[in-house]
C-alpha cells in the first residue's frame, strides 16, 4: 500500500497527448434522485465557481469547466492537466428554471427539480 | 480519469499490464491512491493531490525523513430516501506516499486544501536553493 514514488523528470513530448488542447476529462458523477429532484454529484477537483459552465438545451446538460494549465515548474505529473467536459441526456420532465448548482470542496452539485408529472404520486385506495 | 483521445486505448492496456505485473498495488485492502502532481519552484516544492469532496479534518499529512504521507478517509454522508442511478465516486481509505529527492526544510512546512486539492509547500533546505555567484 505504501508505495514510495521516486520522482523523475516531467517528459514534455511523453506526455503530451494530456495537454493537448482537445482532450478532456470526463468527471466521476454520483448520480441519484429523490422525491423531488434529481441530483447530479460531479468531481471537478481544482475548479472553482467561476470557470465552470452548466448549460441545458433541450434534454441536454453540458458540463465544462475550464482549469489553470499551467505546466511551467512541473516536475512529476500523474493527472493531466485538461479541461471537464460531459455531457448527461436528461428527462424531460425537470422544471429547467428551477434548476441549481453550487461548488463545494471539488464537488458540483446539480439539483435538477422534478415537475409534477415525474414526481410519484400516492393514490388512496378506499377499501369497502 | 478518462482521456477522450485515441491512446485511450493504449492506457488501459498498460493498465492491464501493471495489473498483472504489479499485484502489490491492487492488493485486499482496497486502498485508493490519490493522484498528484509535483511543481518545483525556485525555493519550494508545491505538491498538488487530487482528493474532492474530503473533509479537510480527515486528511492527515506526515513528512518523516524525507517521505511525505497522506492518510485519510473519504466519508460518503449518508442520505436518506434516496435512489441511485449512477455511483462512479469513490469512498474509502486513502493513502499516498512521495520520496522527495531534494531535502526540505521539516520546520516551514504549510498544507492549504482548497477547492478539492490539497497543496502542500515544502520549503526547500538552504543546501538545494540555487546560489548566485557574482563575478568579479
Amino acid at each position: 500500500m505504501n508505495k514510495t514514488y521516486e520522482l523523475e523528470k516531467f517528459n514534455k513530448y511523453k506526455d503530451v497527448d494530456r495537454y493537448q488542447d482537445n482532450c478532456f476529462i470526463t468527471p466521476n458523477c454520483d448520480i441519484y434522485e429523490n422525491n423531488d429532484a434529481y441530483i447530479i454529484e460531479a468531481e471537478l477537483p481544482g475548479m472553482n465557481k467561476e470557470n465552470l459552465d452548466i448549460q441545458i438545451e433541450k434534454n441536454i446538460l453540458t458540463l465544462f469547466g475550464k482549469i489553470n494549465k499551467d505546466t511551467s515548474n512541473l516536475l512529476y505529473s500523474e493527472c493531466g492537466l485538461a479541461d471537464y467536459k460531459r455531457i448527461f441526456r436528461i428527462t424531460d420532465h425537470i422544471s429547467v428554471n428551477d434548476v441549481s448548482a453550487k461548488m463545494e470542496n471539488g464537488i458540483a452539485t446539480i439539483v435538477l427539480p422534478k415537475d409534477e408529472k415525474a414526481k410519484p404520486k400516492k393514490v388512496q385506495i378506499n377499501v369497502n | 480519469m478518462l482521456f477522450n483521445n485515441t491512446y485511450n486505448n493504449l492506457f488501459e492496456l498498460r493498465d492491464l499490464f501493471n495489473m498483472v505485473f504489479d499485484t502489490s498495488k491492487y492488493d485486499s485492502k482496497n486502498y485508493n491512491e490519490p493522484y498528484c502532481n509535483i511543481y518545483d519552484k525556485e525555493d519550494s516544492i508545491l505538491v498538488n493531490i487530487v482528493l474532492p469532496g474530503v473533509n479537510h479534518e480527515d486528511i492527515n499529512v506526515e513528512l518523516n525523513d524525507n517521505t511525505l504521507t497522506i492518510k485519510g478517509n473519504r466519508k460518503q454522508t449518508k442520505l436518506e430516501g434516496i435512489n441511485y442511478l449512477r455511483q462512479e465516486r469513490e469512498y474509502n481509505d486513502f493513502s499516498k506516499a512521495i520520496q522527495l529527492k531534494v531535502a526540505v526544510d521539516h520546520n516551514d512546512i504549510s498544507a492549504n486544501y482548497h477547492d478539492g486539492i490539497l497543496s502542500v509547500e515544502l520549503k526547500k533546505a538552504p543546501e538545494e536553493k540555487p546560489k548566485k555567484i557574482s563575478i568579479n
